[in-house]
């Protein structure tokens, strides 16, 4: 008997149509998250603007919001709280959602990308690449007195950030691979080896930095959105804005290359660009990211796995789902930062730091099971 | 017909392809048989654009450098000899990347329609719903092959479709192995050009039109199986005497007696 004999062809279709129902089930389970998680971020802003050293309720953030676009509302606020919301809570909240949903794009389409679950902006370099280069530029750009790279006027920063990202991951990228591929182990090895190298590079201009310059710089290490301004909102944003976009236009040919380069180019797929653009746009999104907040780890890492646990691989979901979660992780993060040893603030690396390890080490130990 | 002209391969200092011209066209199905490290698969990569070489590749008479990445998709599909995805994707989601060369924007119920009928071709339908990581070897196998089935399902607007499978049987039962050569003859009597690396001689002469036998890189000889897989050019090419055995099977039947 030939499995063709073996098969029964009506009720293999039908199995068949089953599966595919079973597929339309998670697609519409990973629109049902986006619905969700748009509600979270919502309520997780709510939450963000009202909690803090001067309280105030969700009514009166409105109220102070609804005042600012100009629509008269009659709702009793103090002064105080009209501009502690307006020039700290709001660029804040508005900084962390956009570095969030930046890092955690990114760390999805690393993963993809190098066909690794445990790639992450962190782990290969980018973070640390763009870290090393943002002390370089603090550092030189003082003693060359370039006021672009100054601490109060920080608009050449996130290029500067970019270019040492965009050169760590190229370098990372090119080390792993050969002639016969990307061979995974060796890029994370390389991940280290940048990693190490920007690190010391850091602590190099540390020790040639003076006392403010040095104030900056472990600023940037330890990663906040405690910097957020108008200005640098203004910087950060569309920088982000479109690298986060330009990567959800990548989502079909991501899908594809999880098959490997070779067969992703048997599809059609132009290989070489995609791997460019993808690079480019994650440097950019955490470069600038990282120009504005610091270094903050993790975040690419449990995102885009939290999501493919539940909701599945295809990015045409999962890019636009990160990019929500992340902010969600992101600003809760920052709540916890500013409330848990208040009046002092935890800066939001460690934070994600201390939620992100153990997270990463229960990875390890489950893909070794 | 899809052509390899004068083909050279090499890797450091090693020549894996030698001068190697071979083609195979619509409606016939070619096998590439050879001793390990002869350079079949390197023959088969070369032919789709994979390895650096030297020659030309030339498809219905166009060199295959001057077709669309595109178009070319769309006509012709290679199974690779290993697969590298490890993401959680399910078998279904796998088989509807074949699908992305024909797909602008969302997929189609056609697509799907197509997908539902690769998996069943394969006999692979119940395992759709599988996430692909969990799958056995000759599983991941099939749905592969399903994939590139999907990719040329249907005859494209552009010309002929080509089908290049690398050792498409290597972790396959019996039953399957015999399916996948049904297969690619099927995919033949509707005007598709089958290229299958191969080690099975006795599949080789009983699913092949014509065998190419590679020996160093070079081509040792080709034509109709039969013709042409004889015990004496299995032993130069193999360094194997197919009568090896025939006395231990003596020996059996004997003792059976």
């Amino acid at each position: 008997m030939t499995p063709i004999e073996a098969t029964n062809p009506p009720i293999a279709a039908a199995r068949a149509r089953s599966a595919e129902k079973e597929g339309t089930k998670v697609r519409s389970r990973a629109s049902r998250a986006t619905l969700w998680l748009g509600v979270a971020v919502v309520l997780s802003a709510v939450v963000s603007l009202c909690i803090g050293a001067v309280e105030m309720t969700p009514l009166q953030v409105l109220g102070i919001l609804l005042n600012k676009l100009g629509i008269g509302v009659d709702i009793a606020v103090s002064e105080q709280q009209a501009s502690v919301l307006t020039a700290i809570r709001l660029p804040r909240l508005l900084l962390g959602i956009a570095v969030g949903a930046g890092l955690a794009v990114s760390g999805s389409v690393l993963q993809s990308l190098f066909r690794n679950p445990l790639a992450d902006p962190g782990l290969i370099g980018v973070s640390t690449g763009s870290a090393f280069a943002v002390s370089l530029g603090i550092v030189l750009g003082e003693s060359l007195s370039i006021s672009a790279l100054s601490f109060k006027t920080p608009y050449l920063l996130p290029f500067v950030a970019f270019a040492g990202g965009i050169t760590a991951t190229y370098t990372v990228y090119r080390i792993g691979k050969s002639k016969v591929g990307s061979n995974v182990a060796t890029m994370l090895l390389a991940g280290i080896a940048v990693n190490a190298f920007a690190v010391a590079g850091i602590g190099l201009m540390s020790f040639l930095a003076t006392d403010a310059q040095l104030r900056n710089i472990l600023f940037w290490n330890l990663g906040s959105l405690g910097g957020a301004t108008w200005n640098s909102l203004l910087v950060a944003v569309p920088l982000i804005g479109i690298a986060v976009f330009g990567l959800t236009r990548l989502a079909r040919p991501l899908n594809v290359i999880l098959l490997g380069e070779a067969d992703a180019a048997h599809l059609g797929v132009n290989v070489e660009r995609l791997k460019w653009q993808a690079i480019c746009f994650v440097a950019l999104a955490v470069g600038a990211a990282v120009a504005v907040s610091g270094a903050i780890g993790f975040v690419g890492l449990i995102v885009p796995h939290l999501l493919r646990l539940t909701t599945g691989v295809d990015h045409r979901h999962l890019l636009l789902n990160s990019a929500l979660l992340g902010a969600v992780l992101l600003v809760n993060g920052d709540v916890i930062s500013r409330t848990a040893l208040a009046p002092a603030e935890v800066p939001i690396g460690i934070v994600t730091a201390i939620i992100g390890v153990p997270f990463f080490v229960w990875l390890l130990v489950k893909k070794n099971v | 017909m899809f052509e390899a002209r004068n083909v050279s391969v090499e890797r450091g200092r090693r020549t894996i392809l030698n001068g190697v011209t071979a083609s195979f066209s619509p409606g016939e199905v070619v096998g590439l048989i050879g001793p390990n490290g002869a350079g079949k698969s390197t023959l088969l990569k070369a032919m789709c654009g994979e390895a650096g070489m030297q020659g030309s590749i030339i498809v219905d008479g166009r060199d295959v450098k001057t077709v669309k990445p595109a178009e070319l998709a769309r006509r012709r599909a290679v199974l690779s000899q290993h697969s590298e995805l490890n993401f959680p994707l399910t078998a279904f989601e796998v088989v509807m990347l074949g699908r992305n060369p024909h797909i602008v924007g969302r997929e189609r119920g056609i697509d799907r329609e197509i997908v539902r009928e690769a998996l069943e071709l394969v006999d692979a339908t119940h395992l759709s719903a599988q996430l692909y990581p969990t799958l056995s070897g000759g599983e991941r196998q099939r749905v592969q092959l399903a994939r590139v089935l999907s990719q040329i399902w249907e005859k494209p607007p552009e010309g002929s479709r080509y089908l290049m499978l690398d050792e498409p049987t290597s972790s396959l039962d019996l039953a399957h192995q015999h399916l996948t050569l049904e297969i690619a003859r099927k995919f033949a009597e509707q005007q598709t050009g089958v290229l299958i690396v191969l080690h099975d001689i006795a599949l080789a002469t009983a699913f092949c039109d014509r065998v190419y036998m590679l020996k160093g890189g070079r081509v040792h000889s080709f034509g109709a199986p039969r013709a042409i897989l004889t015990r004496d050019s299995i032993l130069d090419v193999f360094n194997f005497d197919i009568n090896r055995y025939s006395n231990f099977t003596a020996l059996f039947n004997d003792r059976d007696a």
